[in-house]
């Protein structure tokens, strides 16, 4: 049932709409590596620059098996990696290099960290028109907060969505996932296939800049516009926002099961399903906007009908009415959901290191013409350095192992695992 | 600059907030997007509220830059319309079910042979195939189906939604960006293609470490509230004007920095010097940094932390937003004149690129480009489109 699927290909396989294209991943902790790790699910070759000593401080944040990150077997899947002393102007000379042969540099440095190196955009393009350079921060290139550090967590809350989290009693909420990181990510990726797109269109490159605090408040397009028409600051509505009926209610097995009643088809369904047709032509609940000034009214009427049905029953009854359904699912239900194995929406990659198949996220989608791939985990700090300098500057493995020695790069295993 | 998407057509059959982003999102990149909707009542968001004089405000967002033509799929003249229209185009956005596309008879194969070129992106709540493939969905499903609602809230209560629909608009987004895979591959090769995405797949593939996590330990990942599993401070903390501060101090460099402000006498926090060990320690480490924040404001609190440059942030309103120096010194607000509202605030696209230029106008009114869009194709005469309108296809 559960298949291994990087044995289908090649190790080196890469394959996808992307293949052709190389990136230089230098950016750090989750998002901007997962808008590399998406271009390389579609095909594009990816190598990661990491830093000599631990590599990425990403390695050191997550779950670590035999020393070893697992989140980074599944933010850098399918790439390679190169470990390079950016603080060393020979490992700077090397970057410049390697950028020089490259479709994409992406970076998360902070600016002044960039001019200090001598990497920015104009420097980088100088030689060479046809590069994108995408550049993740927290907060953009300009403005007053240009430098400041800042994560995920903090992006979230600067764009009003933590504000809007929570029960209108309570503190705010942070989602169960940093979800600033992932909306940041594919929208560094979209931004740069566009990049991609003009480069193909007219050769020439650009820079790309996004900050994930701007990516979240054009996420959370409705909260501005509400805002401007109405003067009223969304609060904290806990489950309840602006569809009715839309939670999560508890069936009378104790379990969730999430009901969003979002169009009028899918209100007249629903209340036919659960035999209260007289609803449908309630006039207090005509409208969705109806429904939301009622909520309570219509809560008092619909929920006892939750509470009386298995989540099983209910699940079924709604679900074969036509209605938008579904269970509040653990990581353990997804496993145990054949359909999750059998969709590749969780596939298994082999990994020598482990000794093991790692379980992960799929690709999504499957492109018909185009499909990408996994072809691997993700590499140790330096797995490819020899490799790449090789391949991509003609670097010889007496010069690689000399650079080694002075400290501008460095080549395999972490050196501690303790972070 | 440029409009990288400038004379890119794309047909947009869809409805609510995901796919309708996804089109939005390329339109402000200089794609045409001609939105299709249902004659009576169009896509059901523009019932959502705020509705101020009878128009939706979100829908205004949602859908700025494109127009609109009314088509009722459900009778064979207005399915053909759609693939005409298609013929035309160079991507169709559309989220029906596939069981109500086939009945209506607007199928992959027949677009295809209309147009070979058509890059088709079908998004629905499960994907196109598999035992789920034609249940309904909306963003809320999504994100409890894939887990996300699950591991929200505090460990001792209910699940929880976040404050928006993030499904809806990471699955917008990661629409936009495979669309764009679609017209690269396009121009290298001429191909068009179905791109067939769920939802719920843009969430599972987003949070990285959760299957990966679960498969090696064998613990399901549950509610805790704001505390972050990997790292330690990071959560939100009270401030003395009963304000909210975001502090996700989560590298060793910034622990460093922040034990010096807190009060450490046995140097016991200081001796905290990895992640693991915080986390270990976590409710001692939160009530130390809460004592800290609990003396000082919000302000001194941001002040004080930013000059030693650790990660903070504020827990914005959208009020706080909308008058904040960085939100305006980036443009990230933009105003555009609707007809029937006036001037409406809205965010302004994202992602600034040197040599791209980017364009925002308002949605449109139901059916508003019906009669320009539908008079340009082959064959349409004023009298057929007559005929059409007073049989309740148009």
């Amino acid at each position: 049932m559960q298949r291994q699927h990087a044995d289908d290909d090649a190790t080196t396989g890469r394959q996808g709409p992307l293949s052709g294209i190389r990136v230089l991943d230098a950016s750090t902790m989750l998002a901007a590596p997962y808008t590399a790790g998406l271009l390389a699910d579609f095909g594009a070759d990816v190598i990661k620059v990491e830093d000599c000593g631990d590599g990425d401080p990403m390695r050191g944040l997550s779950h670590r098996e035999d020393g070893q990150s697992l989140l980074s077997k599944v933010t850098n899947r399918n790439k390679r990696s190169v470990a390079l002393n950016l603080r060393s102007e020979a490992g700077r000379d090397l970057f410049r290099q390697l950028a020089s042969k490259v479709d994409v540099v992406s970076t998360n440095f902070r600016m002044s960290t960039l001019e200090k190196w001598g990497l920015t955009y104009e420097k980088l393009s100088a030689t060479h028109p046809e590069l994108v350079m995408y550049h993740l921060s927290a907060y953009g290139r300009s403005g007053p907060r240009r430098d400041d550090p800042g994560f995920a967590r903090v992006a979230e809350a600067h764009s009003g969505l933590t504000y809007a989290s929570g029960e209108p009693d309570g503190p705010p909420l942070f989602s169960g996932y940093a979800i600033a990181d992932g909306v940041g990510g594919v929208h560094g990726a979209f931004a740069v296939v566009l990049a991609l797109y003009e480069a193909q269109r007219t050769g020439q490159g650009q820079l790309v800049e996004l900050s994930l605090s701007g990516a979240m408040l054009r996420l959370l397009e409705g909260l501005v516009v509400s805002y401007d028409a109405t003067g009223v600051s969304p609060e904290r509505t806990g489950n309840r926002n602006n569809v009715a009926p839309n939670g999560i209610y508890q069936t009378a097995d104790g379990r969730w099961i999430v009901i969003p009643v979002t169009s009028p088809n899918m209100w007249t369904r629903f209340c036919a399903a659960l035999g209260l047709d007289k609803l449908i032509d309630d006039p207090r609940f005509r409208s969705n906007n109806d429904r939301v000034q009622r909520r309570q009214e219509l809560d008092e009427i619909i929920v006892p009908e939750f509470e009386s049905r298995t989540f099983d029953s209910l699940y079924e009854l709604l679900r074969r009415a036509g209605v938008a359904v579904g269970p509040v699912n653990s990581m353990e239900d997804l496993f145990d959901d054949a359909a999750s194995w059998e969709q590749e929406a969780l596939i298994r990659v082999s990994d020598a290191r482990l000794g093991r198949g790692v379980a992960m996220p799929g690709i999504f989608p499957q492109l018909s013409a185009t499909p990408g791939g996994v072809h691997a985990v993700g590499p140790e700090p330096g797995e490819h350095t020899a490799e790449v300098l090789d391949e991509l500057l003609g670097i010889s493995s007496e010069e690689t192992e000399s650079m080694v020695k002075t400290g501008a790069v460095a080549v395999g295993q972490l050196k501690s695992g303790n972070l | 600059m440029t409009l990288p998407l400038a004379g890119v057509r794309i047909i947009e059959a869809s409805t609510v907030l995901a796919a309708p982003l996804a089109a939005s999102l390329l339109s402000e990149f200089g794609a045409e997007v001609i939105k299709i909707e249902e004659p009576t009542y169009g896509d059901a968001v523009r019932g959502f509220p705020p509705v101020v004089d009878g128009v939706s405000a979100p829908f205004q967002v949602t859908n700025r830059n494109k127009k609109s033509v009314t088509l009722d799929l459900r009778q064979p003249e207005g399915a053909a319309l759609l693939i005409d229209l298609c013929r035309d185009a160079d991507a169709l956005i559309v989220n029906y079910r596939p069981s109500a596309l086939e009945r209506w008879g607007i199928t992959y194969d027949r677009l295809r042979e209309a147009n070979p070129s058509l890059i088709v992106l079908h998004l629905t709540a499960f994907g196109l195939g598999g035992p789920y493939s034609d249940h309904p969905g909306f963003g809320r499903v999504a994100e409890a189906f894939a887990g996300l609602t699950h591991i929200t809230g505090e460990p001792d209560g209910s699940p929880y939604f976040p404050g928006y629909p993030v499904a809806d608009g990471v699955g917008g987004i990661y629409g936009a960006f495979l669309l764009t895979i679609g017209l690269i591959h396009r121009k290298a090769t001429g191909e068009g293609q179905l791109i067939d995405l769920g939802l719920y797949e843009p969430i599972l593939r987003m949070m990285e470490d959760f299957v990966v996590r679960y498969d090696l330990t064998g613990e399901v990942k549950g509610r805790s509230g704001n505390d972050q599993p990997h790292s330690c401070p990071n959560g939100i903390f009270p401030t003395a004007d009963d304000r909210y501060l975001v502090l996700p101090a989560s590298t060793q460099n910034m622990w460093v920095r922040l034990v010096e402000l807190l009060d450490d006498p046995d140097g016991e926090l200081a001796q905290m010097d990895s992640a693991s060990k915080r986390v270990a320690a976590r409710p001692k480490v939160n009530a130390a940094v809460t004592l800290f924040t609990s003396q000082y404001s919000r302000d001194e609190l941001i002040d004080l932390l930013r000059a030693r440059g650790i990660a903070c942030g504020t827990v914005n309103t959208v009020a706080d937003i909308v008058a904040d120096p960085h939100i305006v010194a980036r443009g990230n607000l933009t105003r555009i004149t609707d007809p029937d509202l006036g001037e409406l605030l809205v965010q302004a696209p994202i992602g600034k690129f040197t040599t791209i230029s980017t364009t925002v106008s308002t949605g449109p009114r139901l059916g508003e480009h019906t009669s320009e869009v539908l008079g340009a194709l082959k064959e349409m005469t004023p009298q057929r489109l007559e005929a059409l309108r007073e049989a309740g296809v148009v």
